[in-house]
């Protein structure tokens, strides 16, 4: 985890000051409706100037403790471009037994007229309650008479009696934040874990405070002389509460960069998560204090009784494991057996929905169903197999220890000579061919005693595609002739599934696409079911206008349409590490007929490049044959996680081979 | 025993019949061939029971054969307050035919429909998901709406509105009773073979194993070419209002009456603000400019779909006090305050959208999906787009130029054209001075003045901050590979509808050196995009739907020392699609001048004529493309 960490840039700001500036709602002052623009970045449409969020226990008599947030947000809006900030919406869960609510909607606009204030007041009217869907619905609200300029505020209460979970708060948002005050008051009883998401690097102002509960208490008397008789007294407990301050300002817009992980990984925001109940007079109840713990509470909970269950696919089973003496062999067996049963419903989980016995009667299910059923069945056949929970690449980077900090789960197969992972959600899955959504850097191994370690799932192997050549120059541009291209491993695992996805006519017009609109005849693909070798495509090619005549002499791209056009590291600086999801190597071999009559004049000189520590290298060579010219290409990417640090020397490594590739073979009469 | 015997072989056969129906096997080869999915039944059958109520019964039958082939199931139907959901069902057969399984209407989703524009509206849709475990599949989807106190939007035929997906059985079926009289027109029927079985009291529509092309650069928008039938009652209801739709004319008369008569009043405040600050000007056309400036700094647009089918504009004292609107509302608002100081103007209905489409002159219905003003001064005509912030007055750009709109008036209504942007005046000068470095290195003075339908693409420049508009000029310029902007400054006449660029721009090597001589691309603002694809066979006619005129003359000045033996040949052009012209000079000071003009016309083509158009476009391609050698001397 710490490996992590280095990568990513803590941004330094304003933070944790003692004092707080405390914004009353309804005043808002001149000069923030005067200002032009937001002083530290000029650009941003808008901006939070002030933020106020307070989550806390309130005591209801019948209902025992409720969780509220209120929340009080003041925006600027410097351009047209920011008025959707105007309009605001705040989902609530609708989806259990008991409903959240959202009450006290208050929301004022304010402009400038003549140098005095004028307010108006968000009505009914401009409030909407759209139920969404099963689970969930939202309030959106449209403020009145917004122009550039003005100022607008709202504030709101949520309950919930979804007292053990605290949704998140986000800290940061795609305008700058000005100041912002997050307040977290928890009674004793609760306890929960903070966790700063994102890179704005923050610490709470933490104090206590005593809070006292009145309540009647009635008694029923039964005694036999007397009848029933009720007498009530008046009792009261004091609880301490914890509180936890967060006092920010200046938080920076968050700004897209590409080739991210995901940006939800980077956008600020605090995550709580229950760890124990401790009321008075009742045992501590654990819910989650550490990776251990989770691990431990959800293999417990949620995996052995999955695990354990046989029955239901012996019957098929046994069959074809009967006289299998190998354990790789009884791997692939099971492997197969259960990619070709089942289907996967699209659903990420930790925990089963149906669970395995349901899922594999119906032929489809979830994650944790699929990869519990393979677990069940390898550890039925003799092997050492065991789960390994995962957050996927969307789920963001698990850093603090929770239950929703995984929320996919895959098998880990021990062998002599090392581990294989397993996830049998794809038909065109391999054994240590994880599907990109599951190899969002570490997942974590469960034993069968509930004990659990870190497993490094970035896999170390290369993923390769190797393209084939050949084509005929004529003296006007046109080139025609056969292509090649072989893809291993993730790619072809990724040509495998998009070929399944789409069908042969749409994938082959994508891929004409994807080479620059070539033309492409004759198309066949090799192994798309044979998993162990590497997927093979072979077409022919036609593509006109590759070159250009300057005084009577030819000039072109050696590597014509594959030649890369632009880098995707534009930006001059990068605050995220750069993501290749695995180590992956590039090889063109091109050769190249040219026309009748026409001579080698000049051809690029051969080069090799390499960044350090063996991250990455590029080579490129033409050479003259009988024929024409041959022409090799080679980028090798053996890092998968690029740290922002390294982001110069990868941007000056992409230009390179951009020049280079770009350099033209000229052909003389 | 018999009888049982005969009911039992009977029921068989039945179920015989139901089990094959959709069987893959039935399929013609040639509509399965390379499929992803394909549409075995599509019927919409609509009974109109009354001038207040009709239903559709919607029946989507289609064997999928991959993952993206799901697209063409199309699982939703929609209801609201008046379209009340009576069925819905969904089987799925296997590839034999076989019945699987029963999604039933208690197994549905429900959700709000989402349009991405509006911030509420009364729409929901009830859906259902299906996971396969093999392929091929056939889903048969069912559902039943019936719509109360409304016949004012009978659902449209348009068989073809999938790109790409096949077609067994399309069929369209309507019936009425003789109490009501329904009229229809077709569109486009003419290259397709669509049988018809009308009668008295029914319209009956069908296309029958027809294989549907795939998207084709240049394609005209479906209106322009696809099959589809409108149907109306002459005497409608809307949400509980009655009316004719015998003639434009009346309808307007109408519309006006009903849902924009006395909706247009404004408190005193208001007026006086207006009246302030149009003081002391007398050309009615300048007070018009200043209160539409007054609306687009003070109201913004936000879709609030309820009201009378969504054809009812809010009240303008309302939009007045949200200052904020939709198209109607904000429509309504800007003619009120032009009202409040004594200028008249006509609230107008159209079908927005880049693809021009008319309201049809000769078929009353109700169409159109969007609102403008149009406003008539004693000489001239000035059309207001009330939505937009950004744009100037007068200024409709591509989203409703040049096609035929409803005028909504108190005596009635009149089809009138939109203003239309002639090729010939959309035009877009550049004139630059280049200076190439020993090294490479451009630096470049350009300046670029755009006028017509070219002054949208630009415009907003003025909003973005420079790292935006670097993204723009790398994107306009692929050529320019390290462009960094220097500066740029704009001058915006919003008046005459002008907008300037001066830009500074330095492009690192873009001169490639090697040895003794450098390889110069002579016009750095090349495009790479001009040329459209090659099709084997194309199938559907193309479109240019806007013309354009970009006039260049460059100055490049050549890196001291070095010097060009030959300049490059000439290039001219003409043909139907338009010209090409383009020619160099050698100057004093070790300069060349440039001289480019393109003017691509306007205009619907034939499919014979792309490969001409084409090859027209890589002349222009490879001319753009020039490069010279300069050697050192």
């Amino acid at each position: 985890m710490n490996k992590i960490l280095l990568f990513i840039v803590l941004m330094a700001f304003g933070t944790a000051h003692a004092q707080d500036d405390k914004v009353t709602f309804g005043k808002v002052s001149i000069p923030e409706l005067e200002q032009k623009f937001y002083p530290k970045d000029s650009t941003a449409p808008a901006a939070y100037l002030y933020r106020d969020v307070r989550v806390y226990y309130d005591y209801v008599k019948s209902k025992g403790f409720v969780l509220m947030k209120e929340v009080h947000e003041r925006i600027k809006i410097y351009s047209k471009e920011g008025l959707e900030y105007a309009n605001q919406n705040m989902r609530y869960y609708v989806g259990g037994n008991l409903d959240e609510k959202i009450t006290n909607i208050k929301g004022k606009t304010y402009n400038l007229n003549n140098g005095v204030v004028s307010t108006t007041e968000l009505s009914k009217s401009g409030i909407f309650d759209e139920d969404m869907n099963k689970y969930w619905a939202q309030k959106k609200i449209a403020l009145p008479n917004v122009r550039e300029g003005s100022v607008v505020e709202y504030k709101y209460k949520l309950s919930s009696p979804y007292i053990r979970s605290i949704d998140e708060i986000p800290l940061q948002y795609f305008v700058p934040v000005k100041y912002q005050n997050v307040r977290i008051e928890i009674p004793e009883y609760y306890v929960f874990k903070p966790n700063v998401k994102g890179y704005l690097l923050l610490e709470p102002e933490i104090t206590k405070g005593r809070e006292r509960i009145n309540f009647v208490v009635s008694y029923t008397g039964s005694g036999r002389l007397e009848g029933a008789s009720t007498t009530s007294r008046s009792r009261s407990v004091d609880y301490a509460t914890n509180k936890m301050k967060y006092i920010m300002r200046d938080v920076p817009a968050l700004k897209r960069e590409p080739l991210v992980n995901s940006m939800r990984n980077y956008l600020g925001a605090i995550k709580f998560e229950l760890q124990y109940t401790r009321f008075p007079d009742s045992p501590l109840e654990n819910y989650s204090t550490s990776w251990e713990n989770v691990a431990e509470t959800i293999y417990n909970d949620f995996y052995k009784s999955e695990i354990e269950q046989q029955k239901y696919f012996i019957d098929a089973l046994a069959p074809k494991l009967q006289g299998v003496e190998s354990d790789l062999e009884k791997m692939a067996i099971i492997f197969n057996h259960v990619k070709s049963k089942m289907t996967w419903n699209g659903f990420e989980s930790v925990a089963v929905g149906d669970g395995v016995k349901k899922a594999y009667q119906e032929g489809k299910g979830d994650v944790a169903e699929i990869n519990l059923m393979l677990l069940g069945m390898l550890k039925y056949a003799g092997l050492e197999a065991y789960p390994v929970l995962v957050s996927t690449r969307d789920n963001g980077i698990p850093v603090l220890p929770t239950i929703h900090g995984f929320n996919y789960v895959v098998v880990a197969v021990q062998f002599d000579d090392g581990v294989r992972f397993l996830d049998a959600t794809s038909p065109f899955s391999m054994p240590n061919l994880l599907p990109d959504r599951a190899l969002n850097w570490y997942g974590r191994v469960i034993l069968e005693d509930g004990t659990s370690s870190t497993v490094n799932l970035i896999p170390k192997y290369s993923s390769k595609k190797i393209i084939n050549m050949m084509v005929d120059l004529t003296e006007n541009g046109d080139i025609s002739g056969r292509f090649r291209e072989q893809n291993t491993n993730h790619l072809a695992k990724k040509t495998r599934i998009e070929y399944g996805i789409k069908g042969e006519t749409d994938f082959v017009l994508d891929l004409a696409a994807n080479y620059d609109d070539i033309e492409i005849s004759n198309y066949k693909i090799k192994h798309l079911s044979d998993l162990a070798k590497a997927v093979i495509q072979d077409f022919e090619i036609y593509k006109e206008d590759q070159l250009e005549v300057i005084d009577g002499k030819l000039y072109f791209e050696p590597m014509f349409f594959l030649t890369t056009k632009e880098t995707p590291f534009k930006s001059s600086v990068r605050n995220f590490p750069v993501d290749f999801t695995y180590p992956n190597e590039n090889k063109y071999l091109i050769n190249i007929n040219i026309p009748e009559g026409y001579k080698v004049e000049r051809l690029p000189e051969a080069t090799t490049i390499a960044l350090p520590d063996n991250i990455g290298s590029f080579k490129f060579k033409a050479q003259e044959s009988p024929t024409g010219i041959n022409v090799s290409c080679t980028i090798t990417i053996n890092q998968s996680v690029i740290g922002p640090n390294t982001y110069p020397l990868l941007q000056e490594f992409f230009n390179t081979i951009i020049k280079k590739q770009q350099e033209r073979i000229v052909l003389s009469r | 025993m018999f009888l049982i015997l005969s009911f039992v072989l009977l029921l068989s056969q039945y179920a015989y019949s139901q089990e094959t129906r959709f069987a893959v096997d039935l399929i013609p080869e040639n509509l399965k061939n390379g499929a992803s999915a394909v549409v075995r039944i599509d019927r919409m059958q609509i009974d109109i029971a009354s001038v207040n109520q009709f239903s559709l019964n919607s029946r989507r039958a289609v064997t999928v054969f991959n993952t993206s082939g799901f697209d063409a199931v199309l699982s939703a139907a929609s209801y609201d307050p008046n379209k009340i959901l009576t069925k819905l069902e969904a089987r799925i057969y296997d590839a034999s035919g076989t019945l699987i399984e029963t999604i039933e209407q208690k197994d549905f989703y429900d959700a709000a429909a989402v349009d991405g524009i509006s911030i509420y509206h009364d729409n929901r849709l009830k859906y259902f998901n299906y996971t396969p475990t093999k392929f091929p599949i056939t889903i048969d989807f069912r559902y039943q709406q019936s719509i109360q106190n409304s016949t004012a939007f009978i659902p449209r035929w348009n068989p073809l509105e999938q790109h790409g997906v096949n077609i067994e059985l399309s069929e369209y079926k309507l019936t009425y009773p003789e109490t009501a009289n329904v009229s229809h027109i077709t569109y486009n029927f003419e290259n397709y073979d669509i049988l018809s079985a009308n009668a008295p009291g029914t319209i009956q529509y069908s296309l029958v194993n027809y294989i549907s092309p795939p998207e084709e650069q240049l394609e005209p928008a479906a209106h322009r070419i696809a099959p589809s039938v409108v149907a109306k009652l002459d005497r409608f209801t809307l949400v509980g209002i009655q009316g004719d739709l015998m003639d434009w004319g009346q309808f307007a008369k109408w519309q006006y009456k009903n849902l924009l008569a006395n909706r247009d009043q404004l408190p005193e405040t208001t007026k006086r603000k207006i009246a302030q600050l149009v003081v002391g000007i007398e050309d009615p056309e300048a007070k018009a400019r200043v209160i539409y400036k007054y609306v687009q700094d003070n109201t913004r647009y936000i879709s609030v779909q309820l009201g009378i089918g969504g054809w009812m504009p809010e009240l303008a004292s309302e939009v007045d006090r949200l200052k904020y609107g939709d198209c109607k509302g904000l429509t309504n608002y800007t003619k009120a305050l032009l009202a409040s100081q004594g200028i008249e103007s006509n609230y107008a209905v159209v079908w927005a959208g880049e693809e021009k489409q008319n309201i049809d002159p000769d078929f009353t219905s109700f169409s159109g999906n969007h609102v403008i003003l149009n406003v008539p001064f004693k000489d001239k005509e000035v059309w207001l787009e009330c939505t937009n912030q950004r744009v100037p007055f007068g200024y409709l750009g591509s989203f409703t130029d040049n096609r035929e709109v409803l005028l909504v008036s108190p005596n009635g209504g009149d089809i009138v054209s939109t203003v239309a942007y002639p090729d010939s005046l959309n035009i877009t000068k550049v004139r630059a001075q280049f200076d190439v470095l020993n090294n490479g290195d451009l630096h470049g003075d350009l300046k670029i003045t755009s006028t017509g339908i070219n002054y949208e693409q630009r415009f907003w420049l003025t909003t973005q901050n420079i790292d935006q508009q670097s993204v723009f000029y790398k994107t306009l310029w692929p050529e320019l590979t390290s462009l960094s902007l220097a500066a740029a400054s704009y001058s915006d006449d919003r008046e005459k509808i002008v907008f300037k660029e001066d830009i500074a721009l330095i492009n690192e090597r873009y001169g490639i050196t090697s040895e003794n001589e450098m390889r110069l691309r002579l016009n750095p603002l090349a495009a790479n995009d001009l040329v459209p694809s090659r099709y084997r066979t194309r199938t559907k006619p193309f479109e240019i739907l806007r013309g354009s005129v970009q006039e260049s003359e460059y100055y490049i000045k050549l890196p001291v020392g070095f010097g060009l033996q030959n300049l490059p040949d000439s290039v001219g052009i003409e043909n139907i699609f338009g010209t090409y012209d383009l020619s160099f000079e050698s100057l004093e000071e070790n300069t060349i001048k440039l001289t480019r003009k393109l003017f691509i016309r306007e205009g619907f083509y034939s499919k014979e004529k792309y490969n001409d158009y084409r090859n027209f476009m890589r002349a222009v391609q490879r001319g753009d493309k020039t490069s010279v050698i300069l050697s050192k001397q």
